[in-house]
């Protein structure tokens, strides 16, 4: 490609996180990547520089002040806090901060609890069922809700408008049309629900739109237009990563009888084993920066204004960091991952994705003898890493 | 210089325990620090309460 002359080939192209190589295994790909092209130019995406080694990957989301997250909106417009750089993000995360605050985290588990023996009830009585189907896709859109003050039946239209939206995109459907239409359809419920919120205020304690809206710092004011971006942000970064990671836990251990034995003998291991499998299976597999100046990295000329994907999935099995870093250990330790990313835009939603998780994984094991898979499952890749189907039948014991 | 954390709303990042080590650790899933670090520590800390993503740190001047 570098050899045609044409002004849109910027820079050599080094990797295809399409190609078929890279889908069917892309821990191998990224392999490939440490070892001979740590920060590797990619066309997709209309071009970014993938960026694979632990280390370069933690330095980077360390450095906003050189790197910020601003340089290209994904849908156009920034949404707080994710899409927006210091000091607007030090105000939204302040603001945001006591929504996601460790004890009114915890109060959601109970529903979370009840959901997730409702939504197995059924696969159990029938001794199988798609977990992807009845667990792992609607729990997290069904806890958002909870979370958000919905109306519980909700889950379906958000999920449905986010997967249709997932599929549409580049390396899938690639369906620029479709992808429009359901961010449109997403700003629009976006904008309803903060307007109702707007008319009719609830508890600012407990309510995260009613609580934030109007909050200032004598420099900054939370507005209606800001809540919209951000509630947008949360319809989709609420509850995808997570159902990636519940389908993916759920998956490790349904394919690794030892892990699935250990874990019912001793299920003070569940948190510290899905540590690993956030490790090993990383939902959100990167996320980008821009450079805000030229810089060299591993010998490339970055350009300013150019993205970089911090791909966390690389970073989390780098052998300079991690020994052994293909094989499961469910207590490995020190477990350092950057699943949740690194830096100032640390998911904030840590807490209650744990939750989500650790919940199906306990009342899953709890609820059964055994499970096993019955069928291939369909894995989602880049950028989000999940399971689509994940047909499992349940036993009294193993 | 006094140091105060926000337990509530700390999700345990660690980031202060990479920017400032000697001053915050995490032992046993819990955030474990020294409220009163010495002037020498003082730079350390100020990175820490900037890298926090959850702004769980506080100084307070003395």
């Amino acid at each position: 490609m570098s050899a045609t002359g044409q002004d849109s080939a910027k820079h050599v192209v080094e990797w295809d996180p399409y190609a078929p190589e890279a889908i069917a295994d892309p821990p191998a790909s990224w392999a490939a990547l440490r070892e001979h092209c740590p920060v590797a130019w990619t066309e997709r995406m209309s071009g970014f520089w993938a960026v694979s080694r632990f280390d370069d990957v933690v330095s980077i989301a360390r450095a906003s002040d050189r790197f910020n997250n601003s340089g290209g909106p994904q849908f156009g417009t920034s949404r707080p806090p994710l899409e927006v750089d210091r000091p607007e993000h030090t105000f939204f995360r302040r603001v945001l901060q006591p929504h996601f605050a460790r004890e009114r985290v915890a109060q959601l588990e109970p529903g979370v609890r009840r959901f997730v023996a409702e939504m197995l009830a059924p696969a159990l009585a029938a001794g199988e069922g798609n977990l992807a189907e009845v667990l792992s896709y609607p729990l997290p859109a069904r806890t958002l809700c909870l979370w958000l003050g919905l109306p519980d039946e909700e889950w379906v239209v958000l999920k449905g408008v986010s997967e249709e939206l997932f599929e549409a995109e580049e390396g899938r459907g690639d369906d620029p049309a479709t992808r429009a239409r359901c961010n449109e359809k997403l700003y629009d419920y976006s904008r309803r629900l903060v307007r109702e919120r707007v008319e009719s205020p609830r508890d600012p304690k407990v309510d995260l739109i009613s609580g934030i809206l109007g909050e200032s710092d004598g420099t900054h004011t939370v507005t209606e237009a800001h809540c919209v971006e951000l509630v947008r942000l949360l319809l989709t970064a609420g509850h995808n990563s997570t159902t990636g990671g519940i389908g993916n836990s759920i998956l490790r251990i349904a394919e690794a009888p030892e892990v699935q034995r250990r874990l019912r003998a001793e299920p003070e291991l569940i948190p510290d084993a899905i540590e690993e499998f956030l490790r090993l299976e990383t939902p959100v597999q990167g996320m980008p920066r821009w450079a805000n100046d030229d810089v060299e990295l591993c010998g490339r000329e970055v350009q300013a204004g150019e993205m970089l994907m911090l791909m966390w999935a690389s970073a989390n099995r780098d052998p300079e960091r991690f020994p052994e870093p293909d094989r499961c250990l469910i207590d490995r330790s020190p477990n350092e991952h950057v699943t949740f990313g690194r830096g100032i835009h640390r998911c904030i939603g840590i807490d209650l994705a744990r939750l989500e998780i650790r919940v199906a994984v306990e009342e899953l094991l709890a609820r059964t003898g055994w499970f096993e898979l019955t069928g291939e499952p369909i894995r989602t890749t880049f950028i989000r890493h999940g399971v689509a189907h994940l047909p499992l039948r349940f036993r009294e014991a193993a | 210089m006094k140091i105060a954390v926000d337990d509530s709303v700390c999700t345990l990042n660690a980031e202060c325990t990479y920017a400032a080590p000697d001053v915050f650790r995490i032992v046993d899933g819990e955030l474990v620090y020294d409220a009163e670090p010495t002037a020498e520590q003082e730079a350390a800390v100020r990175d820490a309460v900037d890298a926090c993503p959850s702004l769980a740190i506080e100084l307070v001047e003395e």
